[in-house]
């Protein structure tokens, strides 16, 4: 049922991971036999080349695309990841694990976790992500699917993936090419603007060709070339929250015993990530320059290693922010382009789907009724400033020394963050807003973790018989323990059934 | 002459509302260490301000939290389970739609089942959206189980509400309260002294006082202890009600029916052994009263149900919000209420949001039948708006947080009320309209099978009130 207000034409100007995930995605609209997809890319112009950790929305987003789990995991060296290890973030020699599942079960339809801050020290109880599947399986080096049963504990674990960006995009390359999206290779060198209405009218390449275009989606990573570039839409930053600017990064040889988890080691200005793929182990330090020089934070990165290091290292330099508008005219800014945080919780992939999935739901038509593009900045904007204070929270309570961990926890917070955390002080309220993409026991991981504990608990957890409640929480625990101990190793389950081709 | 003594407990409730032993009720169950009292109100002049009261699934959690069950809502309290309400005459005449919980259609491709419903209505060949509801059909044919456990079986994919004897409940309610140790004051407030935002005691009658660390003012519109301070006024047609009322346990216990014509609507349902019928009918010279409290929860004390947010009746507001409230208040529940400033904050936000969607569903209606009708259009929130205009725009549907209205309410009442999406979801029209309408008509024909297989509410009643008898033994229903 098509009108003639159909789009006709899509161009995707970018092809990394966002323009290629945009591509294959809407690589679906072209069923229609009227919509065109395309895709210009420069060989000349490289991709950012890494962000290879992500969370578990992408697991669905890769299953819409109808892509086989196993076959995908092989073709891009991928790992599974069941959370992130955040070390010394507190003070140095502490750690904790942001797993990506449940704490516990509710008890009488109170949070598991309202229990475990009341008896925690009285009943010498174990440490909270002792209670939870993947925490405890990501400890252990294990891993198994879990299953569809909503009765078994195997049902509580979420995952997600470590994987070689490059080669993802390759893999949506394959992908949307055999579903029609036509790729253009050639170097952007203008941008024409309609005059009526500044609307972009066309893109010209290089070689002299143009490429017209009813909506365009700029997926040119940083430098923005048509949002910014050509639009001149204006960028909001946020480095007086998130602080760094600059990133160092190199691969190493993989480690022996492959590690279900993203590490984030914190650093004197910043931190270091270790994130494990099949082939080698990508490494790469995030720090702030006004607090450490770059060749400081390039031998804290190779001093961090843990196997010998296979490449040169390379910068990246970045400011923390978003595009003031996300979509403006016709043209949509996804990936980079957009808006970045640091990678802290791997959430710029997960920014790209969701900008894909809320674009598909607005689709415009010729008449660019601004209702869908006001609304995918609304939408979009929300999400950015939700995930901004996730990743604050990180920073602000610390306990280390250091003119960058200074600077970060006496920095102001945004009033929605500085709410959420007096609601948990007080009794260790976690409220979720809908479509957040943290829920409570992603807020929970980390605030424990960061040494917020709440004066007090949830008083109906006093009204609750003691016996019965730890009777409760040990079978909990036992179940708990015992899946994770009957599963395969993380990399027994890739060998048996992803191994990747040896490079 | 010298005072008598002050009247001492933790928390005091003013009311004999339901909200009132509810709130009495919720708060010796949440904390059985605390002295709670209930006093009446001078000034209360008809406790029981609705004669039904429907619990939507929200009510389930503070249901447990109670020690209520759903067979003693049935047993005690005159219930029966509501599955679909049929609207009709909002636009029209002959416009007719039907308002359930659950499912209509399923998604396909990434696209909701909407979308596709609008494909089959250009090609001429769609049946009343309803059809592919199971509640709704359900409904129609008088029939109820409980839903299935299986996600995966058709028969999961609805829900339902509850229809109650309001006073019933509130004498459940309060014969609960009590036997947990709740005291009843038996003289009433007559007034309250506020000091620097909090309640310092109350007046009673007998030159008694009365002073605790916590009030509920439960006195409906009253608003006894509240008062008018803060009172928002909304714009709404007010409305003045009958309410007839028929012995009988016949005829369908499932569905509601709501008749509207410009100047009047009447909701008929039916309760276990009676049928219920409200006619509210426009008072055009009338004072409107309706509105909410800017702050329900101030230093000491909350106000609870109509005397927090008093709302026209579309859509059975007072319990959903009651519900809310209360539900809220257990989840912020503080180990000492009266110094809770987190947590007040964090209650009045997410009060008002909830006051704010309520609102937001009736006006949904009034806007409609404004256009069609000629009535004075209310005025629309941002947030309902900005619903209807993405919702005509593209059939895409805005929830906000804590909605009390599920997605497919709105969309089955959006459509139902003529706000019809101007184009589709493009992943829906990907697929040929044909293939379309054969797949979701073997859906519905599923769907009619399925309800032929069920029980009428009628014999599943009888059969849960028989094994309710030998739970709690013969003299209990
Ligand atoms: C240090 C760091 C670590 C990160 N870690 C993670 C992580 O762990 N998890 C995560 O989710 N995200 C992470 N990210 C973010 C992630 O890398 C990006 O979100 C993702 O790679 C998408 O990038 P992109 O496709 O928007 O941009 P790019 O990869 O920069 O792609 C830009 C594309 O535009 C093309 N292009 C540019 N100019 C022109 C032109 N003039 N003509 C034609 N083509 C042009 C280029 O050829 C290229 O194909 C990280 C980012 C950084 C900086």
């Amino acid at each position: 049922m098509l009108s003639d207000q159909t789009l006709g034409t899509i161009l995707i100007v970018g092809g990394g991971t966002a323009g290629w995930m945009t591509a294959a995605a809407l690589s679906r609209l072209a069923q229609n036999g009227h919509t065109k997809i395309r895709l210009v890319e420069s060989d000349a112009i490289a991709t950012v080349g890494i962000g290879e950790a992500t969370i578990p929305p992408i697991v669905g987003f890769n299953q819409i695309l109808g892509i086989e789990e196993n076959d995908f995991l092989a073709k891009t060296q991928a790992t599974i990841k069941l959370g992130i290890v955040f070390d010394g973030w507190l003070q140095p020699g502490e750690a904790y694990i942001h797993p990506f599942g449940e704490y516990g079960l509710d008890i009488n339809a109170v949070k598991f976790y309202q229990f475990w801050l009341k008896y925690r020290e009285s009943q010498k109880l174990p440490y909270i992500d002792q209670f939870c599947l993947p925490a405890v399986a990501a400890w252990s080096n294990k891993f198994l699917k879990p299953g569809n049963d909503p009765r078994s504990v195997l049902s509580t674990l979420s995952y997600a993936y470590h994987f070689d960006a490059t080669l993802y995009a390759a893999y949506l390359r394959r992908l949307a090419e055999a579903r029609g999206v036509v790729r253009s290779e050639g170097k952007v060198v203008d941008v024409a603007l309609r005059s009526e209405d500044g609307f972009i009218e066309s893109v010209r390449l290089e070689s002299g060709e143009v490429i017209e275009a009813d909506l365009f989606v700029d997926c040119t990573g940083f430098r923005g070339l048509l949002i910014e570039g050509a639009l001149k839409t204006g960028f909001e930053d946020w480095s007086h929250w998130l602080p760094s600017n600059s990133a160092v990064v190199a691969p190493s040889e993989r480690v022996a015993a492959l590690p279900p988890y993203t590490r984030a080691t914190a650093r004197d200005a910043g931190w270091q990530w270790r994130i494990p793929l099949q082939h080698r182990t990508s490494h790469g330090h995030v720090y702030c320059n006004s607090f450490v020089d770059d060749q400081t934070a390039q031998d804290t990165l190779m001093a961090g290693l843990d196997a010998s290091a296979t490449d040169e290292p390379r910068y990246l330099r970045f400011t923390t922010g978003r595009r003031k508008k996300f979509w403006n005219r016709n043209c949509v800014a996804i990936g980079l382009s957009g808006g970045f945080m640091e990678p802290l919780e791997s959430t710029s992939i997960h920014l790209i789907q969701a900008g894909i999935s809320k674009l598909i739901a607005l689709m415009p038509d010729m008449s660019f009724n601004p209702t869908e593009r006001d609304e995918y900045n609304r939408l979009t904007g929300i999400q950015f400033e939700q995930i901004r204070d996730f990743l604050i929270l990180h920073y602000t309570a610390n306990q280390r020394e250091g003119a960058f961990w200074d600077y970060v926890r006496n920095m102001g917070l945004p009033a929605s963050l500085e709410e959420k955390i007096a609601l948990f002080r007080s009794k260790g309220r976690i409220f979720r807003f809908q479509d957040e993409l943290f829920g409570e026991a992603n807020w929970l991981s980390v605030l424990l973790g960061q040494g917020i504990i709440p004066r007090t608990w949830d008083p109906l957890v006093d009204t609750m018989d003691l016996a019965a409640v730890l009777g409760d929480m040990r079978q909990i625990y036992q179940a708990i323990q015992k899946t994770a101990e009957g599963m395969p190793s993380h990399q027994d389950y890739i060998t048996r059934y992803c191994p990747a081709p040896p490079v | 002459m010298s005072m008598p003594e002050p009247l001492r407990a933790n928390i005091l409730v003013a009311g004999d509302s339901l909200a009132a032993w509810m709130g009495a009720l919720a708060f010796s169950r949440w904390r059985p260490e605390l002295a709670v009292a209930v006093a009446p109100y001078h000034g209360e002049d008809s406790p029981i301000a609705d004669p039904v009261v429907i619990a939507r699934p929200e009510f389930r959690k503070l249901m447990a939290q109670l020690g209520l069950t759903e067979a003693d809502l049935v047993s005690e309290c005159d219930g029966t389970f509501l599955l679909a309400t049929r609207h009709a005459g909002w636009t029209g005449e002959a416009a007719v739609f039907h308002q359930a919980l659950g499912t209509f259609g399923a998604p396909a491709n990434g696209a909701a089942f909407h979308h596709y419903y609008q494909q089959m209505r250009a090609a001429g060949q769609a049946p009343s959206y309803g059809t592919f509801s199971l509640a709704t059909s359900m409904a129609l044919a008088g029939k109820f189980i409980h839903p299935a456990a299986n996600p995966r079986a058709l028969e999961s994919a609805f829900d339902y509400r509850i229809a109650i004897d309001a006073a019933k409940l509130r004498d459940l309610a309060k014969h609960r309260a009590l036997a947990a140790g709740v005291t009843q004051f038996s003289t009433k407030v007559m007034g309250t002294a506020w000091s620097d935002g909090r309640i310092r005691h109350l007046l009673l009658d007998g030159e008694q006082s009365a002073e605790v660390d916590f009030y509920l003012d439960c006195t409906g519109t009253a608003r006894g202890l509240t008062g008018a301070a803060g009172w928002t006024g909304i714009q709404a047609l007010p409305y003045r009600r009958e309410t007839g009322s028929v012995e009988t346990g016949d005829g369908n216990l499932s569905l509601a029916t709501v008749t509207a014509s410009p100047d009047r609507w009447t909701r008929e349902l039916a309760l276990r052994t009676r049928r219920v019928t409200e006619t509210f009918s426009c008072l055009e010279d009338g004072l409107a009263h309706f509105g909410y409290l800017a702050v329900p929860w101030r230093g000491n004390c909350v106000a609870l149900g109509r005397a927090a947010c008093d709302l026209p009746a579309l859509h059975a507001p007072a319990f959903s919000l009651l519900t809310r409230e209360l539900g809220l208040l257990g989840a912020l529940l503080p180990a000492d209420p009266a110094t809770a400033r987190v947590e007040a904050r964090e209650y009045n936000r997410r009060a008002l949001t909830a006051f704010g969607h309520m609102r937001d569903a009736q006006a949904l209606f009034e806007a409609a039948s404004a256009r069609t009708q000629g009535k004075p259009s209310p005025d629309l929130s941002d947030n309902l708006a900005r619903k209807i205009e993405q919702f005509t725009s593209r059939g895409r549907l805005v929830m906000y947080d804590d909605e009390i209205l599920s997605d497919s309410e709105w969309i089955a009442c959006l459509l139902g009320l003529g706000f019809t999406p101007e184009c589709v979801s493009p992943l829906a029209m990907a697929a040929s309209v044909d293939a379309v309408c054969d797949n979701y008509l073997r859906f519905a024909k599923r769907i009619r099978q399925a309800v032929e297989r069920m029980p009428d509410q009628q014999t599943y009643i009888q059969h849960m009130l028989a094994e309710y008898a030998k739970e709690t033994g013969p003299d209990a229903v």
